[in-house]
């Protein structure tokens, strides 16, 4: 599977936050669904798929306090 | 009848000290007409008076305060600048007491999702950055200043400006009444709420952005190396991101953005800022007592002037524009524009230049705001997202660079780095480019060599190098060594400072013609660092990017490299001016 070089990701980026703003707060969820699901037509891998939407689904735990301070 | 603040500013690490107005010749009945007068005595009006000087003008400094900038302000300087100051003497100044550093990371609900480290060299004889605070900079270029005899009028505020095409008259108020004074160059360095350019009625294009950020240098007992933290969405802060730095002199500085919906007057409450001083670092588990030095309120802008050039008025540093500090883009695009504009306009003085070179300090300084601007944008989007649609997406970047590699280098913060004039219409393309597979490019900054890295004593390509044009001759030959030191000879006569250089690698025969220097390559770490092995020659310009460069068997010719740097064509019928002894 080939992966999106860094700039293409970069732009990616810009390009889903601007069509977020333009679509509105009531419409960004269904928005978000519709590209998922072409996304997932297009990439074809349903093991992966489901996969992805495990790990995506996934909360971010608050790690203990970080030892940010040893660089 | 202007008056300055005279009570010191209270600093714990750094004593300011009050200069006195001086009575000026203007006010004792003469009248001397001046070259050059920088309106400014900051870090970069300092810094474009010592490189004025070094290039061979005669500036004066005039200056509204009695005493440099209150607080530390710009803290982190980046090799570049270093290298820049190098070239007016103040670098080894500037590095005593500093902190050098080369590392970052970046923190999300306690997982590291970020680390970096600016890579580095043997070659490199300063560190990526040098953290010193701004005061303790300005200190460093005052002290280099009055060593080269260099006019500093304090407590002197600009409050009148007339200026045509032969040069500029200002009306100045002091302590002791006004005066006028005429000269036939003003380089306005007087900061972002530039006096001269309200006087001139310019006005920035471009965009405010609405977010704010305070920064908090306190005083705190912490060891902890040197380098940048990054804490996105804090428990004390949710939703914001957090920068903490360590400065030298046991102080530390907190950077964090302000909420929309907190005034800027509730975010320097003393209150709120000792609260969330603590609260970070309970956060980052640092149980010890500090103290507030310093604060201020900060808000990032991509806003210019369309040009920085107006007749016989040169803008520079944030007079000229405001640009986002993120990856330290303030004070070290300052240093570079005056480091820019300095042997221009010193060239412009002397009758070695073209006029029409002043507008090469637009084209190639505006080229390098505009690149610091799209390199910013992108992590000034990151930390002060503007929309929901960025909020959205920089959280989902967060969240998957916790467990996944491939979005964490959206998170990469883009240090300010040095700009390559590759456009310039300064820069010579010869047609052996394509010979070249390293080295620096045309236009881009000289590449400093460190000669023996394995010695006790570092030797260094830099070294070598002195005021005016650099010409560096790689290879021994004898031809090209001749009609390169023809060529000097010619632009000397002709009132150019230029310096001949010959490079001597390993395979090199020791050429029995005399130059300005001769490096010893003998590990051939400069021939190859600058990709010429079969020889050839490099020339510089007195900022030391590169003019031109050309393999061996090329036709063009150090001369016409040169002239064409100074916006020339032909030579010079100008009565050659060489800098004052005291000036070289």
């Amino acid at each position: 599977m080939s992966t999106l070089p860094q700039s293409d990701l970069e732009d990616i980026y810009d390009e889903l936050a601007e069509a977020i703003d333009r679509v509105g707060q009531d419409q960004e969820t269904v928005f978000l669904a519709k590209l998922a699901l072409a996304l997932a037509h297009h990439l074809g891998d349903r093991a992966l798929i489901s996969s992805l939407i495990r790990d995506c689904e996934a909360p971010v735990s608050e790690a203990q306090a970080p030892d940010t301070l040893s660089l | 009848m202007h008056q300055p603040e005279l009570t010191p500013q209270r600093s714990s690490y750094f004593s300011y000290q009050i200069h006195p107005f001086a009575k000026p010749p203007e006010m004792q009945g003469s009248a001397p007409r001046h070259t050059v007068v920088v309106v400014g005595a900051g870090p970069n009006g300092l810094l474009v008076a010592l490189d004025l000087a070094r290039n061979g003008a005669r500036p004066i400094v005039i200056e509204a305060e009695a005493q440099i900038c209150g607080g530390s302000r710009a803290v982190a300087f980046t090799r570049r600048t270093l290298e820049i100051f190098e070239q007016v003497g103040a670098s080894d100044a500037l590095l005593e007491g500093a902190l050098l550093w080369d590392k970052g990371r970046s923190f999300y609900r306690g997982h590291m999702v970020h680390a970096l480290q600016i890579p580095g060299s043997v070659d490199d004889r300063f560190a990526p950055m040098t953290n010193q605070p701004q005061n303790v900079m300005e200190k460093v270029l005052l002290e280099r200043a009055a060593a080269m005899g260099i006019e500093v009028r304090w407590q002197t505020r600009v409050v009148g400006l007339e200026s045509d095409e032969s040069g500029v008259q200002l009306k100045l108020d002091t302590p002791e009444g006004e005066y006028t004074l005429a000269c036939d160059w003003l380089v306005a360095c007087d900061g972002a709420r530039s006096a001269i350019r309200r006087m001139q009625n310019l006005r920035f294009e471009g965009r405010a952005y609405t977010g704010r950020f305070a920064i908090i240098d306190f005083r705190v007992p912490l060891d902890a190396p040197t380098g940048r933290r990054c804490y996105f969405d804090p428990p004390w802060l949710p939703g914001y991101a957090v920068l903490l730095h360590k400065a030298p002199y046991g102080i530390w500085r907190l950077d964090y953005q302000v909420p929309d919906d907190v005034s800027d007057e509730e975010a320097l409450e003393p209150s709120r800022l000792r609260a969330h001083v603590q609260a970070h670092l309970d956060y980052i588990g640092a149980n010890i007592d500090w103290e507030i030095e310093w604060v201020t309120l900060y808000k990032p802008n991509t806003l210019s002037l369309a040009r920085y050039n107006h007749g016989r008025v040169l803008y520079c540093g944030d007079a000229a524009h405001l640009l986002p500090v993120f990856g330290v883009r303030g004070v070290n695009t300052g240093v570079q524009d005056g480091n820019n504009l300095s042997w221009k306009l010193a060239s412009v003085i002397r009758g070695i230049a073209s006029p029409a070179i002043l507008d090469t300090y637009t084209d190639e300084r505006l080229a390098d705001a505009q690149q610091i601007c799209f390199e910013a944008a992108r992590s000034t989007r990151m930390m002060t997202p503007p929309s929901r649609g960025f909020r959205i997406l920089r959280d989902a970047v967060l969240q998957l660079s916790v467990r996944n590699e491939f979005t964490r280098p959206l998170l990469h913060w883009r240090t300010s780095r040095p700009i390559d004039y590759a456009d310039s219409a300064l820069t010579t393309v010869d047609a052996s480019e394509t010979h070249f597979k390293a080295g620096p490019r045309p236009g881009a900054p000289a590449r400093n060599v460190c000669i023996n890295p394995d010695a006790d004593s570092r030797a260094w390509l830099f070294d070598a190098f002195g005021p005016g044009f650099q010409v560096l001759v790689f290879g021994g030959r004898d031809a090209a060594i001749q009609t390169a030191s023809a060529d000097v000879a010619a632009l000397r006569a002709e009132g150019v400072t230029v310096r001949l250089i010959l490079i001597h690698g390993p395979q090199d025969r020791p050429s029995a013609r005399s130059a300005d220097a001769v490096v010893s390559d003998p590990l051939g770490r400069i021939v190859s660092a600058w990709g010429i092995p079969g020889g050839g020659v490099y020339v510089l310009r007195p900022d030391q990017h590169v003019a031109a460069r050309w393999t061996g068997d090329a036709h063009t010719r150090v001369a016409q490299v040169v002239r064409k740097a100074l916006c020339r064509t032909a030579p010079s019928t100008t009565e050659s001016r060489q800098p004052s002894e005291a000036l070289a």
